[in-house]
């Protein structure tokens, strides 16, 4: 049975280098496609989220300084804010207009990739270890994402408005955002990363112990006979076979 | 215990925005060292520090939230408090850790200099994805080269 040891330093450092550079390269060749299919989850999300915005649009676009997911927001109706009361945009002969929040998409999809290349990069017993890591830590980064991106987005928003009609009070949100954006998401990516190595350890551990067939673990008693008559067996189930004597069953 | 420091430490950070700490941190620990050292690797280059802004002639570099490698600190912070190891290797530790997140953030502040000079997609992919990934996993390595070395090297009490 192979038994997997901690990797050195080394070994480490050139295995996630490696695994960095393919998570990258991977990701800069699908992050638009993917980052694309999660506009409807992220409407959905912010929908459930906070009913005091109303989604105008979300896309990728190309500007000056590459792709971004562009979001574009209006208030959903009036709120009380610092004091006052602000209108939505085209409410009551109020130009239109609406609330904008953009994300790079590689900032977007950084935390998952860090989960990613630490799943990758420690060392598998086996390629079938290395899929099921893989597969194990897609709910996780799912997770990752629904932390991630829909409260960033009403933080952002939140804070555009409080920034203009209350500066001194702290927007919704800000604080978790600020934590995930401060370090934080990062040490998300790398704990589900180890988290994965981990629940992937136990359930290939679980699925190579589990008994093959027949009835659950027991003791078999083999009971010596008489002169001539073969020994009997009593008891059922796996297990050492213990000598006994005959005299003990009468 | 992880969160609990981390969290501390991000929210402390967070209310000494606009104060002489930011301004020590971001101005003096790292913009113009890496001014420093543009002007010593690319003297042509002319950069100079200017409050939170790496400038020069050709284009420049603003440093801001996250980009002066408090959070990958932050992290090291954390994770060395709930490290099993002695004391005396706790604090070395850390020290050396402080030393390698600054090396780390100053080599990440001069690649997006020279990068955005050069090629600003190239920037684009650098600053949204290569770059903070890296400081992140090679900060991490460091954390795990540590404890290997302390519990190879146990200290005799703690």
């Amino acid at each position: 049975m192979q038994v997997a040891t901690l990797p050195r330093a080394t070994e480490l450092a050139i295995r996630a280098f490696i695994a960095a550079a393919v998570v990258t390269l991977l990701l800069y060749c699908v992050q638009r496609p993917l980052v694309e299919s999660l506009v409807a989850p992220l409407r959905a999300a912010l929908s459930l989220l906070d009913t005091d915005f109303t989604i105008q649009a979300i896309d990728v676009v190309r500007d000056v300084s590459g792709e971004k997911l562009r979001l574009r927001a209006n208030l959903a109706h009036p709120i009380h804010i610092g004091g006052g009361t602000l209108y939505p945009f085209g409410w009551a002969g109020i130009p239109d207009g609406g609330y904008q929040v953009s994300f790079t998409l590689g900032g977007i999809l950084q935390y998952c990739a860090l989960t990613l290349i630490v799943i990758l990069a420690w060392p598998a017993v086996s390629f079938h270890e290395l899929v099921m890591r893989v597969a194990i830590s897609l709910p996780l980064m799912a997770l990752l994402l629904f932390a991630q991106l829909p409260f960033t987005v009403l933080a952002e928003l939140w804070r555009a408005i409080h920034q203009a009609y209350d500066p001194a009070s702290i927007p919704r949100l800000q604080t978790w955002s600020r934590l995930l954006m401060g370090g934080g998401g990062f040490a998300f990516g790398l704990l589900f990363g180890l988290l994965t190595i981990a629940l992937t350890r136990s359930a290939e551990s679980y699925f190579r112990s589990a008994p093959i067939g027949g009835a659950g673990a027991g003791e078999y008693e083999l009971v010596e006979g008489g002169a001539g008559n073969a020994p009997r067996v009593a008891g059922s189930g796996g297990g050492a076979a213990t000598r006994r004597s005959a005299a003990r069953l009468r | 215990m992880f969160v609990a420091v981390f969290s501390a430490l991000q929210l402390g950070w967070q209310s000494a925005r606009g104060t002489w700490l930011e301004y020590l941190v971001i101005h003096d620990g790292t913009v113009r060292p890496a001014a420093a050292l543009v002007s010593l690797l690319t003297p042509d280059a002319r950069a100079s520090a200017v409050g939170f802004s790496l400038r020069a002639p050709a284009g420049g570099l603003a440093i801001l939230n996250g980009c002066e490698g408090i959070e990958v600190l932050f992290l090291l912070v954390a994770a060395f408090c709930v490290a099993a190891i002695s004391w005396q290797q706790r604090l070395v530790g850390l020290l050396l850790g402080v030393v390698v997140v600054f090396l780390l953030n100053q080599a990440r502040v001069l690649v997006l200099f020279y990068a955005y000079r050069a090629d600003p997609d190239l920037f684009d992919l650098l600053h949204a994805s290569i770059a903070p990934i890296a400081v992140i996993l090679i900060a991490s390595i460091y954390f795990y080269a540590w404890l290997a070395y302390a519990s190879r090297n146990p200290a005799a009490s703690d």
